[in-house]
């Protein structure tokens, strides 16, 4: 079961087993510079580091520039408030673990699938598992993620 | 996600593998301006009206990601690691505590609160805080990582 979120929204009544799946998105450059090259004011921008600059990158020993997991965790916590809306923001978690390098230009898409449902008083505590996949279906991301609705 | 270590004074001195348990990182600071949280939109190609459109007289609401990015130690300015070392994130749990909406000054603190070996390399985790003018926390996260060279 999957489904797009411009037609479904998670509920109460969404069963254990349902995946979600934002859009995918290419990590071009230049949106990795602006995630990780600091302040586009910032004098000399982008900042030179092992994510922006495949030479800086190289000298520490790296094959080349790897995206920050950060920006692509980013993805599912789009995804988390589409779902749970603003709420998502005061009482989410989201926990993570990095199990593939991404490097400028990947493609990457987030997917989050209903695993329990927990009561809590009137409302209902979705336990999510999370995963980011390259263009491949190849997870980069694995974890967990709790929201309320 | 715990926050009862000892804290020892920040590390001005030692690079981030040296860390221990305790040591603190000197903390960032940074006021979310309208173009900073639209830079980040452009980075997670998020337009969503709510991260750029006031809702009355609020806001619009600070991305996760930005949030998420600056309570990476990178951005502490006391961060630095010998050279020909990069740092590598693992594993990391975050709280949201709050709502955070364009406009606020952040305060980012971080405290090492372990440290280990695994297959002959280095992890340390830290807490990281984030926090608004008032005193209100953001966020909650640990992050844990560790140090290699790849040649």
């Amino acid at each position: 079961m999957s489904g797009d979120l411009r037609t479904v929204a998670i509920t109460r009544d969404t069963p254990v087993g349902f995946e979600f799946r934002g859009p995918s998105r290419k990590l071009a450059r230049e949106r990795v510079w602006a995630f990780s090259g600091g302040p586009f004011a910032l004098e000399g921008w982008p900042k030179r580091n092992q994510h922006t600059d495949d030479a800086f990158a190289k000298e520490r020993g790296l094959q080349s520039a790897r995206v920050s997991g950060t920006q692509y965790l980013g993805y599912v916590c789009g995804l988390l408030v589409d779902l749970f809306e603003e709420g998502w923001l005061s009482a989410g978690t989201i926990a993570a673990k990095y199990v593939a390098s991404v490097q400028p230009g990947d493609v990457i898409y987030p997917v989050a699938t209903v695993a329990r449902k927990e009561a809590v008083g009137d409302a209902i505590r979705f336990h999510m598992e999370i995963r980011c996949e390259n263009e491949l279906g190849q997870p980069v991301l694995v974890g967990t993620a709790t929201g309320i609705r | 996600m715990g926050d009862n270590v000892t804290r020892s004074a920040i590390s001005e001195t030692r690079t981030a593998d040296q860390l221990e348990v305790g040591d603190e990182f000197a903390p960032f600071e940074v006021l979310v301006t309208p173009e900073l949280n639209q830079q980040y939109l452009y980075a997670e190609e998020d337009f969503d009206p709510r991260y750029w459109r006031s809702q009355g007289d609020l806001s619009p609401l600070v991305h996760p990601a930005l949030l998420l990015h600056v309570s990476n130690n990178t951005h502490s300015p006391s961060f630095r690691l010998p050279r020909g070392i990069v740092n590598l994130q693992t594993a990391e749990e975050t709280a949201f505590m709050s709502l955070c909406r364009v406009g606020a000054r952040l305060r980012v603190t971080w405290v090492v609160v372990d440290r280990f070996e695994r297959r002959g390399r280095t992890y340390n985790t830290r807490l990281a805080r984030v926090v608004d003018q008032n005193g209100t926390e953001i966020l909650r996260r640990t992050l844990t990582g560790t140090f290699v060279s790849e040649r």
